[in-house]
């Protein structure tokens, strides 16, 4: 086991898996600049380490995954121009949405704005039973802005997504389920076992093949049919000659 | 977050526009009000269906609720089939009384089976998914609230006669809102939808930077971080 402590992030590896814990426990994870910044390090470590098989991320406190944008530091940005400029300067939830080993978000308590963005850019979403999920952007004149007016309607229907963006409507664990914003619900106690037991599981999949997977769901998002299948017989060609998912 | 709305703001009303559907001319005045008046936050309509016509609704009505920009809410009671479902499918959010049903019976009416014109093909697939979608197109099989709850088509199922009730709160829910963050998560999402996720990422990012020149986003994040609800909101504040 190795770990390294940033100010608002924890990264831990254990074996093949790797933790990635949000450490503000005290203001229930909420995502501020630093966590930004301490993300993107830890991020790019994930990237680049070819001995990460897989990543878990959570938590930390009893109290939530994430309470969404940390407000008091909304409005800092000099113009608008710069406000974009930084947005796709380090795009860190294109890194995570693009991590090439599988990612594994463990949600308990709240989950909230850009809380359950971060969820929705995971590939597999576990939640303990006491989870609650909302997305109250709109509420405050703002909009979501991690990429959830664009993943969550893509996980679930379009009028819930509406319901969820506009209205405020708060989910308990077996709705998002019943949703499909999330697949798994977990008593609370079990929440790291049962995610380990699926990390492990995930550690088993060829790292071409798991690539190969992620780029042909994309696929399947974005391209029409016709070429959808196209690409899928190419990736499972190149996975023959041993070149696809790298 | 909040479920009651206090009913009774003098202003409330200019914020929620109920566009009525009876009469032609009032439906396209109130449409043309909805995508005009920068006070409106939000429309809402009351579709009640006899099932026997739908008269009520005339074609390019649901163009007309389409294309606006504000959030739309409907509540849904008795039979909603046909011009009356798609006119439902082009609001953003559907509500229903628990005895409502929906069909769409123009493709297996007896001798004069017709294509749905008015966004039955493209709009039912797209919010229930193509499977429901293409059997009730086919079969004309009617669906119960319980069903359309689980597919998406309705987010909520209220008492029967109480959903004329629950959308009128429910549109002030979202009038209460910021109203430009009203409009431009509702872009975001049916805009994006269109698109690849790249960029349709791009189109949030640059509509949450417009939304940075909104003096009512500032207010939003100085309430927030005040412990206090923002002053845009005419509710009763709990969340």
């Amino acid at each position: 086991m190795t770990e390294s402590t940033f100010e608002t992030v924890t990264y831990e590896k254990c074996g093949q898996i790797a933790y990635i814990t949000l450490n503000r426990p005290e203001v229930i994870n909420a995502f501020n600049l630093q966590m930004r910044d301490d993300l993107s390090e830890v991020l790019d470590a994930v990237r680049w380490d070819p001995d990460v098989g897989v990543v878990l991320i959570k938590g930390s406190g009893d109290r939530g995954f994430c309470a969404g944008a940390d407000l008091s530091e909304f409005g800092s940005a000099p113009s608008q121009a710069a406000a974009r400029h930084a947005r796709w300067e380090r795009d860190i939830f294109g890194v995570l949405r693009n991590l090439t080993v599988p990612t594994v978000a463990l949600l308990h308590g709240h989950v909230i704005g850009s809380g359950v963005e971060l969820a929705l850019l995971c590939d597999i979403r576990v939640a303990a039973d006491n989870a609650v999920f909302s997305m109250p952007e709109t509420y405050y004149g703002l909009i979501a802005a991690a990429g959830g007016t664009q993943t969550l309607p893509r996980m679930v229907k379009q009028g819930r997504a509406l319901d969820i963006l506009l209205a405020g409507r708060r989910l308990n664990a077996s709705d998002a389920r019943d949703t499909g914003l999330i697949q798994r619900v977990v008593k609370l106690d079990d929440l790291e076992m049962e995610s380990e037991r699926i990390a492990r599981h995930l550690t088993e999949i060829d790292p071409a093949l798991f690539g190969a997977i992620k780029i042909a769901l994309a696929t399947a998002r974005d391209l029409p049919l016709a070429d959808g299948l196209a690409h899928e017989q190419r990736l499972s060609i190149m996975l023959d000659r041993g070149v696809a998912g790298t | 977050m909040r479920n009651s709305v206090n009913q009774s703001s003098d202003n409330s009303t200019a914020r929620v526009l109920t566009i009525p559907v009876g009469d032609r001319a009032a439906f396209e005045d109130a449409c043309v009000r909805a995508a005009t008046d920068t006070e409106v936050r939000a429309a809402m309509i009351v579709l009640t269906g006899d099932g026997i016509g739908d008269n009520s609704v005339e074609p390019g009505m649901p163009a007309s609720i389409g294309a606006l920009l504000v959030p739309v809410i409907a509540g849904l009671s008795g039979r909603i089939d046909d011009r009356v479902l798609e006119l439902a499918l082009a609001a953003d959010i559907r509500l229903c009384d628990s005895d409502t049903t929906f069909a769409l019976t123009a493709v297996t009416e007896s001798g004069s089976g017709r294509l749905p014109s008015d966004g039955g093909t493209q709009r039912l697939p797209r919010i229930v998914g193509p499977g429901l979608a293409t059997d009730m197109l086919l079969t004309g099989r009617r669906i119960i609230a319980e069903e359309a709850l689980r597919a998406g088509l309705v987010t909520e199922i209220c008492p029967a006669g109480e959903s004329k009730i629950r959308v009128e709160q429910l549109s002030k829910e979202i009038a209460s809102n910021g109203k430009s963050a009203g409009r431009f998560a509702k872009e975001a999402v049916l805009k994006g939808s269109d698109m690849p996720l790249d960029q349709s990422l791009r189109l949030e990012a640059d509509l949450a930077i417009l939304l940075h020149t909104d003096p009512e986003r500032a207010e939003g994040i100085d309430a927030f971080n005040g412990g206090r609800h923002p002053g845009f909101r005419q509710d009763d504040g709990s969340k």
